[in-house]
Order: structure tokens, then C-alpha cells, then sequence
């Protein structure tokens, strides 16, 4: 299979001072495979996955990012996204006049170019609110103003679902979920696979959200590099055993 | 009610007892050339410094009085007296060596307990002159200076001094920045040498005894790099019936990484114009700090003013002022964002009560090239009554994009549900009353060092006390 | 050709910042613009002689200035609930000096809608709009303004208005570009719970300029003011924006309060703002907010990782911020209008 992303000896710093957060990363994902990303806290996780999109807050100082061919190393955020890859934040922001439903569409609509009929577009989007559970009224509210944690990370996965990317990077999305939202959340990236059938790059330490995935490969990240690889046992080792064995191995 | 300012009056004269000035020399009343050649030969000036003060008259005679703010008609400066020097004045760093009646004067406003308590050095001006000044030796020998400025002008600073005088508010500025430079006198300078921290503030505290007369004092502080300095100003005068003037100047220089705080409790008697101006430039990464507590004087206008002049300095201003009988208060301060990732914080308070006047007035410029800075404004106004009034009008203007600037105004009065709760709790409506004020004013209660605030809760309780009908 | 003081602040503050008033080169009249009015029942219209008590925004100077240009009044006398708006189109198509001086007298307890849009194409004009409106007791007005200039116009837009008790005095009003806008409005809020919502969107661009004035003069008991406004600034556009609520003794119970937002897009855009709260009043609440600045950069990262350039993210807060105002317009039609706009203004 060929890889949608290769990411090579990436050194990435922060963009205002001279601190190195990544040393030296590489990391290849296949297209359509499910890789995820683990490590303990401050491990630079996060950082890899925003520094992909071209986060403002970091620099690329070393190293090559290579997407479907292309390269993307410096390209601006918004390049990157019409690339096809799509990253689900963390805390994602609020947009206070700009409606869940007129955001999406507009940002659909810059990614092909292409004008969407209103009403086709509210059809599609009810139904893909319904697979997450979400109220159909959220498509007026505004882009994640007032909503709970839970009611982000879903807009989150309604985004990736309607933005359909070839590659979703997703950033500890099940952290801070009860179960019932783990499960729709689970559900979400589910049905991106099975109707986009993109690439999935997993960023988190806790396991809920890969119980009903088949994981491709994991990778472990600490204090700015990849200290280990492996299959989806790994995942379950880790669970198990935690973090030590791995870390330890590393510094002998 | 009918009793009230009177109670209050009454209540003041711990600030209004004063002593004969008959053997003082003075000037005579109003502004000429002569007036002002004559302080010059007095103080014995260098020769730039007499030009300095004559080139200001001619200045000051062609400024017009401000067309905004409260009037200030009942200033008449034919009869202002500009320079009143004390009978046999000489500096001292003695305490015993101050003559009886003026170490009495300040004894009665605890000056030297609080030097003796806290401080790491103090200055005292009675009318137009110094009369003692004293810096702790741990101090001195840090390298730290704390003088008047006349001693400066002779010393081994001269030059600083020289190129530093009026540079940041130059005679131009406004009338009576022009009037100060022609009759300044008296004051301090400081220079606090890079990387020394001093740990106690050092004090100045002004008192103007003669009356119908003007008090023209210069602070000039020079904090050099990576140093801390926090410096208090006390004021007041007793109470004449004929108008007195103050018109200082306040040249703060604030180094690289560098630190001043400059708290003021100003509490001049209810015959003064206050007609004050402050200012500090900051360097890269520095801070100013301002505390100001107004409750004294007839018309004010003080706007302590920061220029942020280098890369990621800071300007904090805290301040309330209290507006009571009789009073027009028109406060606030002024920041200009030079340079980038600048940064400013204002947080006001004013009171109005028994027709008083209480104006904040701000202006937060943030220029082409100061990006990345922000601004934050937040002010609070408290009306007592309905015979008082209380106005806001703070200014901004933003000239590039790159830059966040919040600002809030909230004006009203004290909730009745408030009051009612205290009360439910047994305090009397007075005391409810005035317990709520002083919670109003205690974003600069906890800025102050102990001493000061406690002063300053007891000016409100002043105020405050048989406010209630 | 006279120099005028526009738009004068009730309080002067430091010369030095120039925010007490603009001064402009303001020139004699062509005559009046002749806009397309569209009746509705319940309204009548006669020409009349303009209030000589009248207080605008944009102050005395100006008044005067029309009262010496004789500029004619045309009357409108609102004496039933409106169905649907009364509507004047102005379509200004001359460089000339046009200016026009309306009355609106609505009747007690009724409620109608005035709608008033003004286009300028790429006319290089001064066009001036002087509006009094006079609301009778528990009376409604909503006055709907849509201004579309090109870089090219000058535009006067004056308001007064006098509210008796419980009457309510609703305005929107929408500045979509201009070389120079003036927008004065002054509300005498003397009836007893009488109030004003006002309400003002704006996306300039180029080296456009708004300047700006409100007043509410609150002398009634138990009045309110609402005053939000909300708006962009690219290029190198400029706007003032004045405001003040003015607690006058004896007006208790009153509460006003003013809310400005203000999106900095581009570098070189200037921005002043002066809100004043004037209060001689003891039993009345007074609130100010404003936020002045750019996009965040979270924001601007957040919405640029869906594939948005910033270009397009721009245009979609500006637009944000415009449609937000634009949803107060009781008029579809009027309403599309400002969508239009903003659809062809896409760069």
C-alpha cells in the first residue's frame, strides 16, 4: 500500500523561542490504515499533530512532510486542509455569528470549489447529525459557542464527516467523554471509514475510543521522538503495563 | 442630612491645623519676569536653568486654559504666591534640626513613625522648600540617591539631571506645565543604579501651610536597568478660604526590565487646584506601576500618563478617586503604545457624593507600529446621591490591526438589596453604607502598603460618616 | 463650500486626540434627490416646514447649514399600524449635491416601519439625509437604513427624534462602504419609559471613512437605551465612533447600555472610539463594553485547518458580523439587498 503520509526527520520548535519540542520524527501512514499515537503527557503528541497542519504557534526547522506525493512541509494551514488532511482539535474554539451549518458549507464549498445548493446541503448534513447524535437545532447554533465538551468533539467528527478527508489526524478526542459520547464519537470515525475510507492517525493516551477499530500500527512518542513501534497489541500492552518498559529501553 | 458636611469638615481638621507663616520669605503674589528671576537668584539656578524657567513664562503667557474639564476661573494667578521658602530653611537629614513648628506639622501626619517603621528613605517639603530628607545607609550604600532636586543640580548628577528635566513633559505640554517650569521648586530626585531592588519604598510628602500660595514641586526618578523601586507620595494642606494652586510635575524614567511603583494618596484640602501631571516613559520590558488614591483638593485634573516607549513594556494603573462636597474631580490617566507587545491594565474607581463632581477621563493610543499589544480598561463608577454627578469618557484610538483592546464601563449606585443584607445582620445603615464604599475602593486598598491603606479606608469612613439622613 | 463641526461630542475631552467633532468641507445644495416611495395604507405625505426644536446627531452647524441652504421637507404622517413598511429608495445618479429633510410624525399607540435604502453606484456625490421623528405616546417606530456606497460618496445622515412616554424608537442601520459616511443620531428620551434599540453594522474597505455620533438624552424616568454596534474595518479604512448615554437628574429608573465590536482585518485600518457615559442621576445603571482587535490567531488556525484561506476566513466574519445586524430588518427584500452586496463584493 501506498503512503498517504510520510513525515521525515521533522524538528519542530517553538515559533518563538529557540525550544525544540521534536527532535527528529518519522512516521509513514498508509493510505486508508488506522495508526495510532501514544505517549505519556508532554511527550510532544499534540505538538506533531499541529504541527502537520501548520499551527502558527510551532516552525518546522528540520525535516520533510510528504502528503499524497506532495510536499507540504511549509504550506500554509488552509493548503494543507484542501491537501486532505483534517485535524480534530483539542479544545476547538468558538466562533461566536457564524452557524454551525454555514460554516461547514462555506468550508466544503472552499475545499471543492464547488457551489452547493442550500437545501441539498442541509439534507446531507441533518443526516450525517443524526449518525452523531446530535440535535438537529446545533446546525443553527453557533460554530461551538456555549457547547459542552462532549457537544464540541462531536462537531468535531460531524466536520471530518462532511469534510471527508483522506487523512483525519485525531487529537485526543475521547479525553474528558462520558460513555455514551465515546460511543457516538466511536461511531463517527466508524462511519468515516466506512464511507470515506481515508487514513486515521490516532493521538491519545487513554484506549476507549480504539476498541472498535482495527489499528494498523502505533507508534510511541516521548520527550520529542518515536522511542518504539508496533501492532495493535502494542495498544493493549501499554494499557496493561503502561509506559515504562518502552522508556527505559529507550535511554539504554 | 443637613448635618453631614459639617460632621465631615469637622473630622478633617486633623489635616487643617496650620502655623504662622508670617516669618517666611515670600514672593510676591502673581507672575512676572522679575517674579520668577527672583526665585531663580533664591534657589541659585546654573544659567540654563534660569533661561529653562524664563522661556517657560513666555510659554506659559501664550497657552491658552484647557476648553475642556471642570473651570478652573476660580484660580486667579495674579494673587497666587509662587514661591514661599520657610524661616531659616536649610535641608536637613536630622530629624531634631527641623524647626519646632514644622516637625510638629509633620509629626501630627506620622511621617517620621512611618520612616522609622518602613521605609527605606523620606523626603518632606513644607511649602516651597525641603526641610528634611534622610535615606537609610543600607540604602545609600547601595549606590541608591534620594535628594531635592537643587542639591542635584549642584552635584555629581548635575548632567543627569540637566538632560532629563522636562524632557518627558516638556514646558509645552499644557499651561500649567508651562507654569511649573517657570517657578518649579523643590521636590526629589532619585536615581536607583541598574539591578538594585529595593525592598522598602522610599517616601515624599508634600505640605503646603502658607496661604493663597502655590506649591511647584519636581520628581524626577531614574530607575535604571533590571532595577525595583516602589515610591509613595502623601499631600495635603489645611483649609484657607482663598484659593491655593498645585501644579507638580512627576518625570519617571523607567529602565530595561526595570520596575517602579508609584503610589500616591493625595489628600490636599478642599481650597486646592490640583493641576498635576505625571508621567513615565518605560523601556524595553519595564513596568510602571501607579497607585492613586484622590480625595483631597477643589478641581483636579491628574492624568498620570505611560508612554511604553520599548519592546514588551508594561503600564499598570490602578486608582480611585472620592468626590465629595464642593469637589470636581477629573481624573484618569492617558497610555500611548509605542512599541510592540506593549501592554496596558487600568482599573478605576470613582465615588460621588453631597454634589460632588468625579470625571474619569482616559486615552489609550496604540500606534502604527506597536503590534501585538494589548489594552485593557475597566472602570466603576458609584453615585451616592442624586445631587452629585459622575461622568466617564475614556478615549482609544487604535492604529493598526494587530493589536486587543477590551474596555468596560459600569456606572450605578449601591443596591438597597445589599444594604438591606447588611443590615438584617445588625450593622446600621451608615455603616453598611460606608463597609460597601470601602469594598469599592479596595482595588487600591490592596495595592497599598498596610499603613496607607488603612489611611485611606479612614479618609472614606471620613467622607462617608453622617451621610446618612 | 462651508466648513462644518460634524458629529460633536456632548463632552469635549483633549484636543490633541480630535474625537470632539470632525470638521468638514461640507458644499451647497443642488437640490433635493427624488427617491422612489412606496406608501402604505394609514400613511400620509406633504410637503412642511422642517422642526426648528429639532436636535440631530450630527449637531447645530449642519442644521443650520440646511436651514440656510432652504432645503424642502417633505411630511409623513403615520396615523394607523403599518401592514407593510413605508419605503424610500434613494438611488443617487449624479455627482451633484443632493439633500433632503424628511418629518415623521407617528400617532399615538401605532407601529410602522420605515425603510430607507440608499445606493450611490460609483457617483461621486455628497448626498444628505436630515430625519425627524417625533413618537407619540406608547407609539413604535423601527427605521431601517441600508447605505451602499462605492469609495466615492459623501454621505449626511442625520437623525432626531423626540419620545413621548412609553413610546419606542427602533434603529438599524447598515453602512456598507463610502469615501465618507457621517451618521449622526440623537434620541430625546423625555416621555416616561419611553427607549431607544439601536443598532449599527458596518464593512468598510479601501480608504473608506465612518464617522459616527450617537446620543441618548435621557431625561424621562424608567427610560433605556441599547446601543450595539458591530462592525469591520479592511484595508485601510477609518471610523470614529461616539457615543454617549446622558443620565440626566431626574430621569430614575433609567438603564442604558452600549456594546461595540469592532473587527480589525488589515494592518493599516485606523480605529477610534470614545464611548461616554454622562450621569447626574443616582438610580439609574449605566453599562459599556467594547472589543476592538484583530481575529485571534486560534481562531484563524482553528477554521484555516478545515481548508478556509485566510482570505475566505475573513470574508466570512465580516459577513458574519453584517448578517448578525441585517437579521434585525423586519423586510426581506431589504434584507437580500444586503446580501447581494456582500455577495459581490466577494474579492
Amino acid at each position: 500500500m501506498s503512503d498517504i503520509l510520510q513525515v521525515k526527520g521533522l524538528k519542530v520548535k517553538l515559533a518563538d523561542e529557540d525550544t525544540e519540542i521534536l527532535h527528529g520524527i518519522d512516521l509513514n501512514v498508509g493510505a486508508g490504515e488506522v495508526h495510532v499515537l501514544m505517549g505519556p503527557n508532554g511527550a510532544g503528541k499534540s505538538t506533531l499533530g499541529s504541527s502537520l497542519m501548520g499551527d502558527p504557534r510551532y516552525r518546522i526547522t528540520d525535516g520533510k512532510v510528504i502528503f499524497d506525493g506532495q510536499e507540504i512541509t511549509h504550506e500554509t494551514t488552509d493548503k494543507i486542509a484542501k491537501a486532505g488532511i483534517f485535524m480534530s482539535f483539542q479544545n476547538p474554539v468558538e466562533v461566536p455569528g457564524v452557524s454551525v451549518a454555514n460554516f461547514i458549507r462555506t468550508a466544503v464549498e472552499n475545499k471543492t470549489g464547488e457551489h452547493i445548493k442550500a437545501w441539498d446541503f442541509m439534507k446531507d448534513l441533518k443526516k450525517t447529525m443524526r449518525v452523531l447524535d446530535m440535535d438537529p437545532s446545533y446546525a443553527e447554533r453557533d460554530l461551538n459557542v456555549g457547547f459542552s465538551g462532549g457537544e464540541k468533539k462531536k462537531a468535531e467528527i460531524l466536520q471530518l464527516l462532511m469534510l471527508k478527508p483522506q487523512l483525519a489526524i485525531l487529537d485526543e478526542t475521547d479525553s474528558g467523554l462520558d460513555v455514551d459520547a465515546v460511543r457516538t464519537v466511536s461511531a463517527g470515525i466508524e462511519e468515516y471509514k466506512k464511507t470515506v475510507g481515508g487514513a486515521l492517525l490516532i493521538i491519545t493516551h487513554a484506549t476507549r475510543i480504539l476498541e472498535s477499530l482495527k489499528v494498523d500500527k502505533t507508534h510511541i512518542l516521548a520527550d520529542g521522538r518515536i522511542i518504539a513501534e508496533g501492532d495493535a497489541s502494542m495498544v493493549d500492552d501499554i494499557n496493561e503495563n503502561g509506559f515504562e518498559k518502552y522508556l527505559n529501553s529507550s535511554k539504554s | 442630612m443637613k448635618e453631614k458636611t459639617q460632621v465631615a469638615d469637622i473630622d478633617r481638621s486633623m489635616y487643617d491645623f496650620r502655623y504662622s507663616e508670617d516669618d517666611a520669605y515670600k514672593v510676591d503674589e502673581g507672575l512676572t519676569p522679575e517674579i520668577v528671576e527672583q526665585i531663580s537668584k533664591e534657589k541659585n539656578d546654573p544659567d540654563w536653568m534660569r533661561e529653562f524657567r524664563l522661556k517657560s513664562l513666555e510659554i506659559y503667557n501664550q497657552i491658552p486654559v484647557p476648553n475642556w474639564g471642570p473651570s478652573i476661573e476660580g484660580l486667579d494667578m495674579d494673587h497666587i504666591v509662587t514661591y514661599v521658602r520657610p524661616k531659616d530653611n536649610k535641608m536637613e537629614n536630622d530629624w531634631d534640626n527641623v524647626p519646632t513648628d514644622i516637625k510638629d506639622t509633620f509629626e501630627k501626619l506620622g511621617i517620621p513613625q512611618a520612616e522609622r517603621k518602613s521605609l527605606a528613605g523620606v523626603g518632606a517639603q513644607y511649602d516651597s522648600e525641603l526641610v528634611y530628607h534622610n535615606v537609610k545607609d543600607s540604602v545609600a550604600e547601595k549606590g541608591v540617591v534620594y535628594t531635592d532636586i537643587e542639591s542635584a543640580l549642584h552635584g555629581p548628577y548635575a548632567d543627569m539631571i540637566h538632560d532629563h528635566f522636562m524632557k518627558l513633559v516638556p514646558p509645552t505640554d499644557h499651561k500649567f506645565a508651562a507654569l511649573h517650569g517657570a517657578v518649579w521648586s523643590g521636590g526629589s530626585f532619585v536615581y536607583v543604579p541598574k539591578g538594585v531592588h529595593l525592598d522598602f519604598p522610599l517616601q515624599s510628602y508634600f505640605r503646603l501651610n502658607a496661604k493663597g500660595a502655590g506649591q511647584f514641586e519636581h520628581t524626577l526618578i531614574i530607575v535604571d536597568d533590571d532595577a525595583y523601586l516602589h515610591f509613595i507620595e502623601g499631600c495635603s494642606a489645611p483649609k484657607y478660604n482663598v484659593a491655593n494652586l498645585h501644579a507638580g510635575c512627576v518625570e519617571l524614567f523607567i529602565g530595561k526590565n526595570a520596575t517602579l511603583r508609584y503610589s500616591t494618596i493625595e489628600n490636599w484640602s478642599k481650597n486646592m487646584y490640583n493641576l498635576n501631571t505625571k508621567r513615565a516613559r518605560v523601556d524595553e520590558g519595564g513596568k510602571v506601576e501607579w497607585i492613586s488614591g484622590s480625595f483631597g483638593s477643589h478641581v483636579s485634573y491628574l492624568y498620570p500618563m505611560s508612554v511604553l516607549a520599548g519592546k514588551g513594556s508594561r503600564s499598570e494603573f490602578t486608582s480611585v478617586t472620592f468626590a465629595g462636597k464642593g469637589q470636581n474631580l477629573d481624573t484618569g490617566c492617558k497610555v500611548v503604545h509605542a512599541a510592540p507587545d506593549t501592554s496596558s491594565y487600568v482599573n478605576t474607581r470613582s465615588i460621588s457624593k453631597d454634589g460632588g463632581i468625579s470625571t474619569f477621563r482616559s486615552a489609550v493610543t496604540i500606534a502604527e507600529n506597536a503590534t501585538g499589544s494589548k489594552s485593557s480598561v475597566s472602570c466603576q463608577s458609584l453615585m451616592l446621591d442624586d445631587i452629585s454627578r459622575s461622568d466617564t469618557i475614556p478615549a482609544m484610538d487604535i492604529r493598526t490591526s494587530d493589536a486587543d483592546v477590551g474596555h468596560e464601563a459600569k456606572i450605578g449606585r449601591i443596591s438597597d438589596e445589599v444594604v438591606f443584607y447588611l443590615m438584617s445582620r445588625g450593622m446600621s445603615e451608615e455603616d453598611a453604607r460606608a463597609l460597601i464604599v470601602s469594598g469599592f475602593a479596595d482595588n487600591v486598598g490592596k495595592e497599598l502598603p498596610l499603613e496607607y491603606a488603612v489611611e485611606m479606608n479612614n479618609l472614606i469612613q471620613l467622607e462617608m460618616k453622617g451621610a446618612i439622613g | 463650500m462651508s466648513e462644518l463641526k460634524l458629529n460633536i461630542l456632548p463632552s469635549p475631552t483633549w484636543n490633541w486626540l480630535r474625537m470632539n467633532d470632525t470638521q468638514a468641507q461640507i458644499k451647497s445644495t443642488d437640490g433635493a434627490a427624488v427617491p422612489q416611495i412606496t406608501l402604505t395604507s394609514g400613511v400620509s405625505e406633504n410637503d412642511g416646514i422642517f422642526p426648528a426644536a429639532y436636535d440631530g446627531g450630527i449637531g447645530v452647524d449642519f442644521s443650520k447649514f440646511l436651514d440656510d441652504e432652504k432645503v424642502g421637507t417633505e411630511v409623513f404622517d403615520i396615523n394607523a399600524d403599518t401592514s407593510e413598511p413605508l419605503k424610500l429608495s434613494f438611488a443617487y445618479d449624479s455627482d451633484k449635491t443632493l439633500d433632503n429633510r424628511f418629518v415623521i410624525n407617528l400617532a399615538e399607540s401605532k407601529k410602522a416601519t420605515v425603510i430607507m435604502n440608499f445606493a450611490a453606484g460609483q457617483n461621486a456625490g455628497q448626498y444628505s439625509v436630515q430625519t425627524a421623528a417625533r413618537i407619540a405616546r406608547g407609539a413604535e417606530l423601527t427605521v431601517v437604513q441600508v447605505m451602499r456606497f462605492s469609495d466615492q460618496a459623501t454621505f449626511l445622515n442625520d437623525i432626531g427624534t423626540d419620545i413621548d412616554n412609553g413610546g419606542k424608537f427602533n434603529l438599524v442601520q447598515i453602512v456598507l462602504g463610502g469615501k465618507n459616511v457621517f451618521l449622526g443620531v440623537k434620541n430625546r428620551l423625555s416621555g416616561e419609559k419611553s427607549a431607544i434599540d439601536m443598532k449599527l453594522g458596518y464593512y468598510m474597505t479601501g480608504d473608506d471613512n465612518l464617522d459616527v455620533n450617537y446620543v441618548a438624552s435621557h431625561t424621562g424616568k424608567k427610560t433605556t437605551c441599547d446601543i450595539y454596534a458591530n462592525g469591520v474595518l479592511r484595508d485601510r479604512a477609518q471610523k470614529t465612533f461616539r457615543g454617549t448615554i446622558d443620565f440626566i437628574k431626574g430621569c430614575k429608573g433609567a438603564k442604558g447600555n452600549e456594546m461595540e465590536d469592532v473587527l480589525l482585518m488589515d494592518k493599516p485600518v485606523k480605529n477610534k472610539t470614545i464611548p461616554v457615559i454622562l450621569c447626574a442621576e443616582e438610580d439609574v445603571e449605566g453599562n459599556h463594553g467594547a472589543t476592538i482587535g484583530k481575529l485571534a490567531k486560534d481562531v484563524l488556525f482553528y477554521l484555516e485547518s478545515r481548508g478556509m484561506s485566510q482570505e475566505a476566513v475573513y470574508e466570512m466574519m465580516a459577513r458574519a458580523r453584517i448578517d448578525a445586524i441585517a437579521a434585525e430588518i423586519p423586510d426581506d427584500e431589504t434584507r437580500e439587498l444586503v446580501g447581494k452586496y456582500l455577495d459581490e463584493f466577494r474579492r
